[in-house]
């Protein structure tokens, strides 16, 4: 018995102890740390190279729907480049436990039989390929993919019998085409055509792939509780069957290690039964599911305004709908200009279904026509998002950029290339695109970006509308006196000039223009006659749409140029591949943070670059001037010191203080108790502040708390701001303000004024009275000249005519007085 | 001991999480850009219950081919399928995937334009549908025109070309505008038609306009308001959904209605329009929900926008490879929200909510997705503004719409403008100042250097009142196109100069020449 028993033991032991296979797994790291694998490669998969290669994942714990960055070294490098290139690297999310995953869990395309997985050493599993019963038609089957419920799909296209079943799986076990949820949405996988990871010739290499949770790929089902797995494939050459069981020539030339035939070492060589021992699987564990609404009829109360606040209120609005003691909140989102004024009309009106409550950025230029205050929700600002490629390889992780920079992004005065911009009348001469702009280089030393195909790169992705949002950046680059007087006219020190039709615009505006209506000429070679920079100009219809199109890298400009229907049409490019990326966007902190994109760093007044971050926005804060009218803080450009981000917003709800009916006002003012209070707790659950965001001050939430009590009375008062918010609008988020000496960052105090002084900002400024449009003095040289001119012709008529007719009279005594004069010069 | 951990458990059982929401299966949809703005909404909504929908506006032609090659859960069109197109001759038809149509929200198809005079835009433009449907087939190429100016009251715009601005991707919003223009003015419509689509085919709706004279071509409502709204857009004029148009504080042309009003597709006018559309209600036909507008067009309530419309979602009615009853059930939760609570949003949005009967019938529809969970409609819960209680099959919103304005009828107006009818033409009216002016502010000046010019203080120097207080609206101040007392064509001063030039000429040389002659003859007189 006691032998058994240690027998028993013994095989238990050899068991746990035998080698796993040889594929490399690595243990789940807590945090968002990244983790790396190594491992030794087989004799084939790079005969005289490489023999081990490690691989690095940025993040591999507490995911959402995010980003990772994968990057690796030591691998086979890759030979020739797009769909056809040899030895790429695969990445793909498969479902189940990293140690157990197998082809058929993993989310990628490519599955079709390849020679290389047809005459590979180790047979190919006919349950998992299908069969024809005949391997000239298998030459053609594919793999099918299970997913997370059991479900087996032949994902391709592949021939059914009558019934609709799968001609290679008889049994009827596969169910024919791809599964529901995949679509361009879910098309994750690193794999030609969509994406593609290339190893340079150093072993290096480095990709993005997007994390799909399972709510958004149900397929795979990632859960907190389900697992899932990160799989790279590093393609090295085949290792085939011997010689003699090739049934084709050629094949055994294929088969020899560095030949030619890319179909045999291609990205959708991934399957093999070689390729797949060789990878790298991640274990990859998903954030908690946010608790969401039930159903629910209960009316909405809503707020409609500011797109500052879409990622806020997407953490809120469920938060709000579970919790009985709150209610059912709504938002709209909407350029504030339009909310604004729906807001004001509305005040009289008092349409249920219409805007009661406004979230805005700014004062409204008109005085409503009912009591209304105006309590902050958060803190926040606009960024430049930016996703670029080094010209050497790798991620550009910090750019600089000034306010004459981003003025000549908004005024069209790149030329992106245009064909036949000789023609154009101005700007001919001014660099292509922003990426070989001297002053950004200069902002950014050691930055080389790769120049081809700039043309859908040129310009920002920006959104049309009447935005707070384009106010504050326009209001930011007003403020640059070097901006102002490049705008003005004044070339640049390397010679570039404003594009005309933006001289001397006015700044700022809310509304992003387009004005030039520059044609390419009829004789070149493509884009003929078309409007050359609406062609480029890369429009969005929403903030959210810039952020992600950023993500996707695929600008929004029409610059591919097809045939469809014979007519020459002009459509959207795809996404920029990586290695070659270069796209910013004009959009909200919010967005660029929930997406994982990077912001750019703006120059301050000091001379220095400062990016968002909640210590840079609490400085922001800090440089406000406040409308005594509406208690609305906005950042005075002025006043920004180095440490301050100048894209700071605080955005507002404006509630009605009278009129309201009384479940409505109990619910605003609900709105902002809670504002004023949970809302302001950072985390990932419903409920609390996003990232991107900056809590709110002690003197903001006072005027938080205020302007609540004040709704639920609806007695039609407007309390006045606090005191406190005009001593330190930061206060209680940074240590209060001491003696401006050096600070902690090193930079000196802006010589303009003190850093920390927060008196009273002095009444010019502050006292910015309601004004009409701004009106464009028209003026008419035509009329102004005519008149004088009609005189001045009969003045020189009057003056000539004798002078004339002496001429002209023979024997006059002046021309004979002039003939005397030439002929004593003659004779 | 025993009875201690069965009071645990229980403890434990009822503390549990009352409800724990179920997962939503994500869908995607496809479709009309008309839409897309309501649409976006409903998703952000859906988001806040775990329900997971992407849309892509790429326009009702691709989004109906999409669902015909079972690449989305669901399509948005503007029209039904067509069964052939009439430009493309490509098949237009759900290519045998088994469908229904639902309504999901009302709108009008607004004329979105841009004429500047004196650096302001005109807001206060008012066309008929012949001259709309004139601009748009070629007939009126100037801002000029006198049928334009007879539409406004006898207020003449300045002479400046007309860029018609059109859809060149396939669009539901070309086809519900061809559509208007083929039943209501084909004399004008039908040439064209017949010369630029097909002259084989019957006269009719097209989903790609083409292109002719002075128009452009954009792909997608975004472009196209974009293009209008653009600095070169000057002159410009097309057509899309009003809330393109709002977002970027552009004024739309009113449309003269049969009442002989001229009216804005506003939530209120579109609702009452569309109480006069004829609604398929032949369930058993393909065609069932969707609409027939004529009646629409010819409606004689005053305050009827014509080109009023709704638009469908195309839905499919069995599991065909792509839905599943796990698909089913998303699409259905999604479509009942939208079609009740969603609706709320729509009017902040520039769209029209759909009424009650239109709602009930969707929901009839909706129950015909396998997977579609089991739910019936209460009014009462379903918080679509344009329920009454006291009146359940009635628009609420048809109700309360107020009437147009007196100076919206044909021969009065055009509201907004400065003094009714303007005085073109007529030299030294109104006692202008030299350069031109009509009493606006001064100009900016910029004392302070920043390079912004300096805030004026807020009282109008001319009228001595509060600026902004006490106005209608929101106190912009709007273009009115009264043409300067001095302004001349260019052709006009090109003349002017060539006669100056001439005269001069005359007047140096003529005397000096007759006396000459004049001196001749005498000396010969004299020899002779």
């Amino acid at each position: 018995m006691r032998r058994a028993l240690v027998a028993g033991l013994v095989v238990v032991l050899v068991y746990l102890t035998a080698p796993m296979s040889t594929a490399a797994v690595v243990a789940p790291a807590p945090g968002a740390r990244p983790v790396t694998a190594t491992q030794d490669f087989d004799q084939w998969y790079h005969p005289g190279g490489a023999t081990r290669g490690s691989v690095t994942v940025s993040q591999t714990a507490d995911l959402v729907r995010q980003r990772v960055k994968v990057s690796w070294e030591g691998l086979r490098p890759t030979r020739g480049s797009g769909v056809g290139a040899s030895y790429p690297v695969v990445i793909m999310q498969c479902w189940g436990p990293a140690a157990q995953v197998t082809r058929e869990r993993c989310w990628a395309a490519g599955r079709g039989m390849e020679f290389g997985t047809f005459n590979d050493a180790t047979a190919w599993d006919r349950g998992l390929f299908g069969d024809f019963g005949d391997d000239s038609a298998n030459l053609s089957t594919v793999m099918s993919f299970t997913a997370r419920d059991g479900q087996r799909y032949s994902w391709d296209p592949v021939a059914v019998d009558e019934a609709g079943k799968p001609a290679a799986w008889p049994d009827g076990s596969v169910r024919a085409g791809a599964p529901p949820d995949l679509s361009p949405d879910t098309y994750n996988f690193v794999l030609p055509p969509t994406l593609l990871a290339e190893t340079g010739p150093d072993g290096r290499g480095a990709v993005d792939i997007e994390l799909l949770p399972g709510d958004q790929l149900p397929s795979l089902g990632c859960t907190d509780a389900a697992e899932c797995s990160l799989v790279l494939v590093p393609i090295g050459d085949p290792h085939c069957l011997p010689d003699d069981q090739l049934l084709l020539e050629e094949w055994v030339e294929s088969c020899k290690p560095g030949a030619e035939s890319s179909s045999f070492r291609d990205a959708s060589t991934w399957k093999t039964p070689t390729n797949w021992e060789r990878r790298f699987a991640f274990p990859l564990s998903f954030r908690k599911t946010q608790q969401v609404c039930g159903s629910d009829s209960r009316p909405e109360t809503s707020v409609t305004g500011s797109p500052y606040l879409a990622q806020l209120m997407a953490s809120w609005r469920p938060r709000f709908c579970l919790d009985r003691g709150l209610f059912k909140l709504g938002y709209t989102s909407l350029g504030e200009g339009e909310a604004r004024r729906q807001f004001h009309t509305n005040l009289e009106e008092r349409r249920s279904d219409g805007v009661n409550a406004v979230l805005t950025a700014r004062s409204p230029e008109t005085d409503p026509p009912a009591p209304v205050v105006y309590a902050p929700v958060a803190t926040t600002g606009f960024t430049v998002g930016f996703l670029l490629d080094h010209a050497s390889g790798g991620e550009v992780t910090r750019l600089n950029l000034t306010p004459r920079l981003l003025l000549k992004m908004l005024t069209q005065s790149y030329t992106a290339a245009a064909p036949g911009i000789e023609t154009h009348p101005a700007i001919a001469g001014n660099p292509t695109w922003w990426g070989s702009d001297p002053e950004l280089l200069r902002a950014n030393p050691g930055l080389e970006l790769r120049a081809v195909g700039v043309a859908p790169s040129a310009y920002p992705l920006f959104v049309q509308g009447d935005l707070d949002l384009t106010w504050a950046l326009t209001a930011y680059i007003a403020a640059d006196q070097a901006a102002t007087a490049w705008l003005a006219g004044a070339p640049d020190e390397d010679g570039m000039v404003v594009n005309p039709k933006y001289r001397a615009q006015t700044l700022p505006y809310a509304q992003f223009e387009l004005r030039d209506d520059w044609r390419v000429p009829g004789s070149a070679p493509a884009y003929k006659d078309q409007l050359w920079f609406n062609l480029v100009a890369n429009q969005v219809s929403s903030v959210v749409s810039a952020a992600v199109a950023l993500v996707q890298a695929r600008p929004t400009a029409t610059t591919n140029e097809t045939i469809d229907n014979g007519q020459t049409v002009y459509k959207r490019p795809e996404r920029q591949q990586t290695g070659s990326r270069a796209l910013l966007a004009i959009t909200d902190l919010a967005d660029t943070s929930v997406f994982g994109l990077r912001s750019a760093a703006l120059r301050t007044p000091a001379g220095n670059f400062v990016q968002p971050d909640q210590d840079s926005m609490a400085f922001g804060l800090r440089a406000t001037a406040l409308d005594p009218k509406t208690g609305i803080l906005t950042v005075d450009q002025a006043k920004l010191d180095g440490r301050a981000y100048p894209g700071t917003t605080v955005v507002y709800a404006g509630v009605p203080t009278s009129g309201l009916p009384r479940s409505e006002a109990d619910n605003y003012a609900t709105f902002l108790e809670y504002a004023a209070g949970p809302g302001q707790e950072y985390g990932t659950a419903v409920g609390n502040l996003p990232v991107g965001y900056l809590a709110l001050s002690e003197p903001l939430r006072k005027q938080t708390r205020e302007a609540a009590a004040a709704v639920r009375r609806q007695q039609g008062e407007v309390p006045p701001p606090p005191p406190e918010l005009a001593q330190d609008p930061a206060g209680g988020l940074l240590p209060p303000p001491a003696n401006p000496v050096l600070d902690e960052a090193g930079t000196p105090p802006a010589a303009a004024s003190p850093v920390v002084t927060t008196t009273a900002p002095p009444p010019s400024s502050a006292t910015r009275p309601v004004t009409s449009v701004a009106t464009r003095a028209d003026t008419s040289s035509f009329g102004r000249w005519l008149l004088p001119s009609l005189l001045g012709i009969g003045l020189l008529a009057g003056v000539l005519a004798p002078v004339v007719s002496a001429a002209g009279t023979p024997g006059h005594p002046v021309r004979r007085w002039a003939a005397r004069l030439f002929r004593r010069g003659g004779a | 001991m025993r009875r201690l951990v069965l009071v645990l458990l229980l403890l434990a059982v009822s503390a549990a999480p009352a409800q724990a929401a179920q997962s939503y299966y994500p869908i995607t949809g496809s479709g009309s850009s008309w839409s897309e703005n309501a649409i976006k909404q409903w998703i952000a909504d859906a988001s806040t219950i775990g329900l997971p929908v992407s849309y892509s506006g790429s326009g009702s032609s691709a989004g109906r081919l999409d669902f015909a090659q079972k690449k989305n859960d669901f399509a948005v069109s503007e029209i039904p399928f067509q069964g052939v197109d009439p430009k493309t001759g490509n098949a237009d038809n759900a290519n045998g995937r088994p469908f229904a149509y639902m309504p999901i929200v009302a709108g009008g198809t607004a004329f979105m334009y841009k004429i500047t005079v004196n650096g302001k835009l005109v807001r206060d433009l008012r066309l008929r549908g012949e001259t709309v449907t004139q601009i748009f087939t070629g007939g009126i190429t100037d801002w000029s025109d006198d049928r334009i100016t007879a539409d406004n009251n006898g207020r003449r715009l300045p002479a400046k070309r007309i860029v018609p601005v059109v859809r060149s991707d396939g669009s539901g919003t070309s086809a519900q505008f061809t559509l208007w223009m083929a039943k209501q003015h084909p004399d004008q419509y039908c040439p064209f038609f017949a010369q630029h689509v097909d002259p084989a085919r019957q006269c009719g709706l097209t989903s790609y306009y083409p292109t002719f004279g002075n128009a452009v071509g954009q792909v997608g409502s975004s472009q196209m308001a974009g293009y209008i709204s653009a600095e070169y857009g000057e002159g410009a004029i097309g057509y899309v959904e009003y809330s393109y148009a709002r977002a970027l504080n552009y004024p739309v042309a009113k449309v003269k209605n049969a009442a002989d009003y001229f009216t804005e597709p506003t939530d209120t006018n579109v609702a009452v329009a569309l109480q006069f559309a004829r609604i398929e209600r032949d369930a058993a036909k393909e065609t069932y929900l969707t609409q027939i507008l004529d009646d629409v067009y010819t409606s004689a309530d005053p305050r009827t926008y014509p080109l009023s419309s709704y638009s469908y979602m195309i839905v499919p009615t069995s599991e065909d490879g792509k839905l599943t009853t796990q698909s089913g059930r998303s699409l259905a939760k999604f479509a009942r929200d939208f079609l009740c609570q969603g609706q709320q949003h729509m009017g902040k949005l520039g769209y029209s909510p759909l009424p009650l009967n239109l709602v009930r019938a969707g929901f009839e529809q909706v129950t015909k997705v396998p997977g579609a969970e089991q739910a019936t409609l209460t009014p009462k819960d379903c918080n679509n503004p344009t329920f009454d209680p006291n009146d359940p099959d009635s628009n609420r919103l048809a109700k309360i719409a107020p009437m147009p304005k007196d100076c919206d009828k044909v021969g009065q107006g055009p509201c907004g403008s400065a003094g009714g009818p303007a005085q073109s033409g007529r030299e030294g009216e109104e006692g202008r100042t030299p350069d031109g002016q009509t009493g606006q502010q001064p100009g900016a000046v910029d004392n302070d250097g920043d390079g912004v010019p300096d805030p004026v203080a807020g009282v109008d120097p001319v009228t001595g009142e509060q600026v902004g207080a006490n106005r209608v609206g929101t106190g912009e101040t709007t273009g009115s196109a009264t043409e300067l007392a001095a302004a001349r064509s260019g052709a006009t001063s090109t003349a002017l100069a060539v006669l100056a030039a001439v005269e001069l000429v005359l007047v140096l040389l003529v005397p000096t020449f007759v006396a000459r002659a004049v001196r001749r003859r005498r000396a010969r007189g004299s020899d002779g």
